[in-house]
């Protein structure tokens, strides 16, 4: 035992009476209430997190480009729908997945329609886009129609906007140019100078001539779209000089930078188009208008041909006449190996564009009719062909031609579907219209051995005015023979000769003018040899005449004159002599 | 074992008294309120430890959404961020407020933590007789009952942030559902503190000597 406490004592006294303790029921307090309660409301919580959950969706993306989990909205017309979750790296690296919570409201219209890009802030021509981005950082937006259809919960995103968002009205239609380089992503659609549309992205077709483009034109300027409207190319600057002195014009500022193309519809009662018809967009406004007043409403057939052999100056838009008349051009060019599995000589496939009514068939025929058309038009012989246009014989076109005498054949098709015209020949290049022909024909004149008899001759003639001039100087200078006279009228009748036969100045245009020019031009060089022989008799003529002449006679004067026009006469013969010499191609270019 | 036996120190109760917890006016029994403070008398507290539980586990449950959703959000330049208790201290260590991180820690997770740990642990032991010196135990519970409060610096920083932050777009800060979460559970568990009847301490005491 320890020491006492003082108050220990007290615990030996007996007798007191205890308070009663509240012990008869165990009861159960009601701040049991407070932590069911607490589980009762987060269990609801919980539930209702669960419940109001939205799916999950993976968007794809080439870069994450500021995307950040819990962060990054996802939103559809600027209002929040979702929020990224997670951003990873897909399976082998090849891209970012996002994994984005979207809300349960809109789930049910993510359908496989349903697309996806990423807004950032953008700087362009027509002006600057997403610039609440810089502050917020980049969004995911996306754009679904009011549909729910199949949901689907993987997506790859856009690398640029839309051209449309789902809902927006208006027509999308595909322009096809061969100068794609003009035209960016997002250039505008004008129509009479105004805003109604926009270009997607342009894409390279494979064979790499022609560029696509989708664009968007919204409502309601897309009604005035039909079969006979025309686009034109309005980029950049264009630039008059006329009569009425310099013109300048440009379409709109963000289409000199951007490029852009215009819209008209020139001729009326076009038939309506549906989404997704393919218009040309032709390199200018008059182009584009010539086009839609020459051709038909029917589009274009497209029809191709194999051509053997070295076709040098055929190229895109190489014009296809039929009958002299222009039918279409040259859409594409390819070289085919004409057997895929072994190679084999390269032929020239030539795909064409041709308008149909234009071609003779009956307006509106289409599928099986048209191809019987065509089919009946080559058994009666319809076979292309390379031809020479032009003053010269410069440029090469197609010719869709009749040949009466063609070896029977069929329109065939190639492996990818293609109609294959049969071709016919390539015309023999008409020698007068042909500048190898003239060149060659110029080239065969006798001009070297006529340029020495020339020269002979007018050396003769310059001794004879020597002599003349010692003869002149002595006397006895008594009679004018009338050779003399005869002489003269003969050398002027030379130099007027020579003068309309030689006719340099103009021999340009008479070539161009026809084929008879050069044949008097031949005729011309053809009696050269018999006007020097002439020329050379005159000269021993004159130097008999002039031998008994004195100074002294009114003749005198007279001879002395002539015969300084003969000397002046010869030295300009001689001149051109040389310069045709020197020169040959004085001859044609008049120079 | 008689009665006595756990019954170390003298009390009202073996006294044959009771005490009133409001004002310390020792009365005889048969009262139902207090003569001076009018306050009721018990002389113990049968349902406390019913209460100490129902207190403690209602704090816990508040304590786990304070901690998991967000305390503060704030929207600076349409940028909203989220930021809940643990995520804010990190953040300021990381900005190098070191010293206030280590209040923001102790007064949200050190405090609230020690004091759930500290009541169960009165609890489970005051459920029987016990052999802990009565006196640390007291003082535990007193140390509890008057930090308690502290813990609602946290709410207060919530507060005052909230209504002094509103920039409309340049900044603003809105208070998160973890802060209720969080007034709730230091509610909770002040008032938990306070359903331990200390009485008890010295009832179930058990000094271990023989009598």
């Amino acid at each position: 035992m320890g020491p006492r406490q003082p108050w220990e004592a007290t615990l030996s006294e007996p007798d007191i009476a205890r308070p009663a303790l509240d012990t008869g029921r165990r009861r159960i307090s009601f701040v049991w209430l407070m932590p069911l309660l607490a589980i009762g409301v987060a269990g609801a919580v919980v539930y209702q997190t669960y419940r109001d959950q939205g799916p999950l969706i993976t968007i794809t993306f080439p870069t994450a480009a500021g995307i950040r989990a819990d962060t990054t909205e996802l939103r559809i017309r600027d209002l929040k729908v979702g929020l990224v979750e997670e951003v990873g790296f897909a399976a082998g690296m090849s891209a970012v997945e996002t994994k984005v919570r979207v809300d349960k409201g809109v789930a049910q219209y993510i359908d496989a329609d349903a697309e996806f890009w990423l807004v950032q802030p953008q700087v362009s021509a027509r002006g600057v886009t997403g610039i609440g981005t810089l502050l917020s950082g980049v969004y995911i937006a996306a754009s679904w129609d009011g549909i729910s259809g199949t949901p689907a919960d993987t997506f790859e995103a856009l690398a640029t906007p839309p051209l449309s968002v789902a809902d927006e009205a208006g027509t999308r239609i595909t322009l096809r140019t061969r100068a794609g380089g003009q035209l960016a992503a997002g250039a505008p659609v004008l129509a009479s100078g105004i805003e109604v549309g926009r270009i997607g992205t342009p894409v390279l077709s494979e064979s790499g001539s022609v560029v696509t483009m989708d664009a968007f034109i919204t409502a309601p300027h897309d009604q005035r779209l039909t079969a006979n409207t025309r686009f034109w190319d309005a980029s950049g600057l264009t630039v008059n000089v006329g009569a009425g002195g310099l013109a300048v014009k440009v379409d709109s500022l963000a289409a000199l930078i951007e490029g852009g193309v215009s819209f008209g519809t020139p001729v009326t009662g076009g038939a309506a188009i549906e989404p997704g018809h393919t218009f040309d967009v032709f390199p200018s406004e008059g182009e584009a208008r010539a086009d839609a007043f020459q051709s038909g409403s029917d589009p274009d057939i497209a029809l191709s041909a194999l051509l053997d052999g070295d076709v040098e100056g055929l190229g895109l838009g190489t014009l296809v006449r039929f009958k002299g008349v222009k039918v279409g051009e040259v859409d594409d060019l390819a070289g085919v190996a004409s057997d895929p599995a072994v190679g084999g000589p390269v032929r020239l496939r030539v795909d064409l564009g041709v308008s149909p009514e234009r071609l003779g068939l009956a307006e509106g025929l289409t599928g099986d009719a048209l191809e019987a058309a065509l089919e009946a038009r080559v058994a009666e012989g319809l076979r292309l062909r390379v031809a020479n246009e032009g003053i010269l014989g410069q440029t090469v076109i197609l010719e869709l031609a009749e040949v009466t005498d063609a070896a029977p054949a069929t329109l065939t098709r190639d492996t990818d579907g293609r109609r294959l015209v049969p071709t016919a020949p390539t015309v023999a290049a008409d020698g007068t219209a042909s500048i190898e022909g003239l060149v060659t024909r110029v080239s065969n004149l006798p001009i070297e051995a006529l340029m020495t008899a020339a020269t002979e001759a007018l050396s003769n003639v310059s001794r004879v005015a020597g002599t003349a001039e010692a003869v002149l100087a002595a006397d006895g200078v008594t009679r004018i023979p009338a050779t003399v006279d005869g002489t003269l009228a003969e050398v002027r009748d030379l130099v007027a000769e020579i003068r309309a036969g030689g006719a340099v100045e103009s021999l340009n245009a008479a070539l161009q003018a026809a084929e008879g020019t050069l044949a008097s031009v031949e005729g011309a060089v053809a009696t050269l040899p018999g006007l020097v022989s002439r020329l050379n008799d005159a000269a021993q003529n004159l130097q008999a005449v002039v031998d008994g002449y004195s100074p002294s006679s009114r003749f005198y004067g007279d001879l002395r004159e002539a015969i300084g026009q003969v000397s002046s006469t010869a030295e300009a013969f001689r001149s051109l002599a040389r310069t045709i010499e020197r020169n040959p191609n004085s001859l044609i270019t008049g120079r | 074992m008689d009665g006595k036996a756990h019954i170390a120190y003298p009390t009202a109760q073996s006294r044959g008294l009771i005490a009133c917890r409001s004002c310390g006016l020792v009365v005889s029994p048969g009262i139902e309120t207090c003569p001076r403070c009018h306050a009721s008398l018990e002389s113990r507290d049968t349902r406390s430890l019913q209460r100490v539980w129902g207190w403690t586990i209602a704090g816990i449950i508040a304590y786990i959404p304070a901690n998991t959703y967000p305390m503060l959000r704030t929207t600076q330049l349409f940028q909203t961020s989220d930021a809940t208790i643990v995520g804010g201290v990190v953040d300021l260590i990381h900005h190098g407020a070191i010293a206030i991180a280590a209040i923001v820690f102790i007064a949200s997770v050190v405090i609230p933590v020690g004091k759930f740990l500290v009541i169960g642990y009165l609890a489970v032991l005051l459920a029987k007789t016990h052999k802990v010196d009565p006196h640390r135990l007291h003082q535990l519970h007193a140390a509890v009952e008057f930090i308690g409060r502290w813990s609602m610096i946290d709410v207060f920083v919530v507060a005052i942030l909230t209504a002094l932050v509103q920039f409309d777009v340049l900044a603003t800060i809105k208070p998160g559902i973890a802060a209720v979460c969080f007034a709730l559970s230091v509610v909770f568990t002040m008032l938990a503190a306070q359903a331990v009847d200390p009485r008890l301490i010295w009832d179930r005491a058990n000094l271990g000597r023989p009598h």
